[in-house]
């Protein structure tokens, strides 16, 4: 993702949708990246992508530049996601509850299925699903995005010895569920 | 060190490569004799390489961008609502003709049988003044000044 110019940043501020559809063009494949690896079908990852636009437009006239672009549509999906996927959780857990369905941590429906054909997104989603909400945050931003662990910190205002245990824990379920054999030819 | 202190407080940071020189020195020591912390470390490369490597960021389906269209557009009025209903086509050319005709009728219904000029003598006879012009009585009243015109305007 690159750097948006000030210029279409105040136009998208004052209301001005074409400017806004340029941040959109530059930011959108980023934000449902995120959006997608967290939620883990691309119904709710569509969601998650609206509520992120739709916030940051609301937003964009309070942002006033104050931390860089990047950094700060980061924050708003990454708060975003983490937030409607825990939602998601406990409603998936109270009904599992009452109808002792399987958890959204297993890839089990037809849209996930569809989602993660491809190999590397099959392993990925699969060693994804073995974290919770704050781990896979803290690994697709360090992994992916190739964040540091004081611009994770930044991100997702938490402190950085925060951010540290949740990538050494979010790494010991990967490598546990890897030696398993849960991802075939890995190791 | 042992295993457990080394997986504890350092193995984050060496899969990193961010610890500072003198951790680093600590971390190399142990993992030089220790087979098991080397094979991990090994191990959890592989992982992160197989799993996140190779992954491409993929673009939202064009009608997510129409979704947040819609949810940032202000929501319509009455006012821009009356204007888009009277603005289709049809009804634009309809309306008018319709209403124009039904004014026309009206106006013929109501014409009434005497001719304007006895209409007027006898209006400026029963109301007094001049008939036609405003007086300031009608515009402090806010009235158009005669019994017909209030009735039309
Ligand atoms: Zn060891």
């Amino acid at each position: 993702m690159q750097e948006i110019a000030t210029d279409t940043l105040e136009r998208a501020g004052d209301g001005d949708l074409q400017a806004f559809n340029e941040i959109y063009r530059s930011s959108a494949g980023f934000v449902y990246s995120i959006a997608l690896r967290m939620a883990r079908n691309t119904a709710d990852a569509e969601e998650i992508t609206q509520d992120v636009f739709v916030k940051a437009y609301k937003n964009l006239k309070a942002y006033e530049g104050r931390s860089s672009f990047k950094t700060w549509i980061y924050r708003i999906a990454m708060n975003t996601a983490i937030n409607f996927c825990k939602k998601r959780s406990a409603e998936f857990k109270k009904r599992e509850l009452r109808e002792r369905e399987p958890s959204p941590g297993v890839v089990s429906n037809e849209a996930e299925k569809n989602l993660f054909k491809e190999d590397a997104e099959k392993k990925l989603g699969e060693l994804l699903g073995c974290l919770n909400e704050d781990q896979r945050a803290c690994i697709l931003l360090r992994e992916i995005e190739g964040l540091d662990y004081r611009q994770i910190a930044d991100v997702l205002k938490i402190e950085l010895n925060t951010v540290r245990s949740r990538l050494k824990r979010a790494r010991e379920a990967m490598i546990a569920y890897a030696r398993q054999g849960g991802v075939k030819d890995e190791l | 060190m042992n295993c457990d202190q080394f997986k504890d407080s350092l193995l984050t940071d060496y899969v990193d490569r961010v610890l500072d020189p003198e951790k680093q020195k600590i971390a190399d020591a142990h993992i030089g004799q220790c087979a098991e912390c080397r094979r991990l470390i090994a191990d959890l490369r592989t992982v992160t390489a197989e799993t996140f490597g190779q992954v491409r960021e993929i673009e939202p389906p064009a009608h997510v961008w129409a979704g947040i269209v819609e949810r940032v557009q202000p929501s319509p009025g009455w006012f821009e609502k009356v204007c888009a209903v009277l603005t289709l086509p049809r009804l634009s050319i309809a309306i008018p003709v319709l209403a124009s005709l039904m004014l026309f009728t009206f106006v013929q219904l109501r014409q009434p049988e005497v001719s304007y000029d006895i209409t007027r003598a006898y209006l400026s006879r029963e109301l007094g003044g001049d008939f036609g012009v405003l007086s300031n009585e009608d515009l402090e009243n806010g009235s158009f000044g005669t019994v017909i015109e209030d009735f039309f305007m």
